[in-house]
C-alpha cells in the first residue's frame, strides 16, 4: 500500500514535469487576456460608431460654419443697409437744404425781377410819355401859326427840355438840347416854327433811342388827334 | 502481482503527458489574440465617440442659435431694405425737384440779367454823346 502511494506521487510529479509549468502560466495569461481584451467585432462596431460620430461632427461643423457664414453675411448686409439708409438720410438733409436754398434764391430772383420790371416799366412809361409830349410839340409847332403862338410853344418846348435835362442829368444830349437849342432856334436862319418842331422831334428821338421805345405808330397818333367826344 | 499494478499507472502517466493541455491553451491564446483587441483601444474609441457626440451637440446648439439669430435678424433686414428703397425714392423725387428748381433759377437769372442789361443799356445810352439826326443841326 505504501508503495502505491509512492507511485502515485511519482506519476503526479511526472505529469507536472511533462509541461514544465507552462499550462499554469497559459491559463493565467488566458484569464488576464479575457479580462483585458474585447472582441474585435465589438471594437469594430465602436470604431464604426466613432467614424459615424466623426461624420456627424464634420457635418455639424459644416452646418455651423454655414450658419455662422449666413449670420455674418446677414450682419454685413444689415451694416451695409444701415450705412446706405444713413447716407440717404444725409442726402435727404442735403437735398432739403439745397431745395430750401433754391426756393429762397428763386423768390429773391422773382423779387429782383419784379423790382427791375417795375423800374423799367416806370422809366419806359415816363420816357414814352415824354416822347409823346415831344412828338406832340413837334406837330403843334407849325409854320402857319401866328408868331405869338409859336413863341408860346417854343417856351413850352424850353420848359419841356429843361424838365427832361433835370430828370436825366447824366444825359449830355438832353443837357445840350436844353441849354442851347431853344436860343439857337430863335437865332436860326430858318423859321422858328420849323426849327422848334425839329428840336422837339430831336428830343423825342433821343428818348426813343435811350429807352428803346418804338416810334409812335400812325394809329396811336391818329387816336390822340381825334377830337374828344 | 505488484508489477502488474504499477503498469497501468505508468501508462496513465504516459498518457497524461501525451495529452498535454499547453498546445490547446496556446491555440486558445492565439485565437483570443486574433479575435480580440486591447480593451484600452476599445475604450479610447468609446471615449472618442462620446467626445464627438458631445461636440456634435454643442455644434448643433450653436448652429441653432446662429439660425435663430438669422431668423430674428430677417425682419430688421427687410425693414432696412424697405427703408432704403423708400428713402431712395423720396430722394429721387427731391433730386428731380431740385433739378427743376435749379433750372427755374437759371431761367430767372437769365431773365434778371436781361432786365439788368436793359437797365445798363438805358444808363449807357443816356450817357452816350451822339446827337440824334434831328438834333445835329442844333449842336453846331
Amino acid at each position: 500500500m505504501k508503495s502505491v502511494r509512492r507511485l502515485t506521487l511519482l506519476l503526479l510529479l511526472a505529469g507536472t514535469a511533462c509541461n514544465d509549468g507552462r499550462e499554469e502560466a497559459l491559463r493565467a495569461e488566458l484569464t488576464r487576456l479575457r479580462e483585458e481584451r474585447v472582441e474585435k467585432s465589438v471594437a469594430e462596431r465602436a470604431q464604426l460608431e466613432t467614424r459615424e460620430a466623426e461624420g456627424a461632427a464634420q457635418q455639424a461643423r459644416e452646418e455651423l460654419e454655414a450658419a455662422r457664414e449666413g449670420l455674418l453675411q446677414q450682419e454685413a448686409k444689415a451694416t451695409a443697409l444701415r450705412a446706405a439708409v444713413a447716407a440717404e438720410v444725409e442726402r435727404n438733409g442735403r437735398l432739403t437744404a439745397e431745395l430750401s436754398a433754391s426756393d429762397q434764391s428763386i423768390r429773391a430772383e422773382l423779387r429782383r425781377i419784379e423790382t427791375l420790371d417795375r423800374e423799367i416799366s416806370r422809366i419806359r412809361k415816363r420816357a414814352t410819355l415824354a416822347r409823346t409830349q415831344g412828338e406832340t410839340l413837334a406837330r403843334e409847332i407849325r409854320a402857319e401859326d401866328p408868331e405869338w403862338a409859336t413863341d408860346r410853344r417854343l417856351e413850352a418846348l424850353a420848359e419841356f427840355l429843361d424838365a427832361l435835362a433835370e430828370e436825366s442829368p447824366q444825359d449830355p444830349v438832353l443837357a445840350r438840347l436844353a441849354e442851347h437849342s431853344v436860343a439857337r432856334v430863335r437865332e436860326s436862319s430858318e423859321s422858328a416854327a420849323t426849327a422848334g418842331a425839329a428840336l422837339a422831334k430831336a428830343a423825342s428821338e433821343r428818348l426813343a433811342f435811350v429807352y428803346g421805345i418804338e416810334p409812335e405808330r400812325e394809329d396811336e397818333r391818329a387816336g390822340k388827334e381825334e377830337p374828344p367826344g | 502481482m505488484r508489477g502488474i499494478a504499477i503498469a497501468p499507472l505508468l501508462l496513465l502517466a504516459t498518457l497524461g503527458c501525451s495529452e498535454d493541455p499547453v498546445p490547446g491553451l496556446e491555440e486558445e491564446r492565439r485565437q483570443i489574440l486574433a479575435e480580440t483587441v486591447e480593451k484600452q483601444s476599445f475604450w479610447s474609441e468609446v471615449e472618442r465617440k462620446g467626445e464627438l457626440l458631445k461636440e456634435v451637440r454643442q455644434l448643433r446648439t450653436e448652429a441653432i442659435e446662429a439660425t435663430r439669430k438669422i431668423a430674428e435678424g430677417t425682419p430688421e433686414l427687410m425693414a432696412l431694405e424697405d427703408a432704403l428703397a423708400s428713402s431712395r425714392e423720396i430722394n429721387e423725387r427731391a433730386a428731380a425737384l431740385l433739378f427743376e428748381a435749379r433750372r427755374e433759377l437759371g431761367r430767372l437769372e437769365q431773365e434778371r440779367t436781361s432786365r439788368e442789361t436793359a437797365m445798363a443799356s438805358f444808363r449807357e445810352r443816356s450817357r452816350s454823346d451822339p446827337l440824334p439826326p434831328a438834333a445835329a443841326r442844333f449842336d453846331r
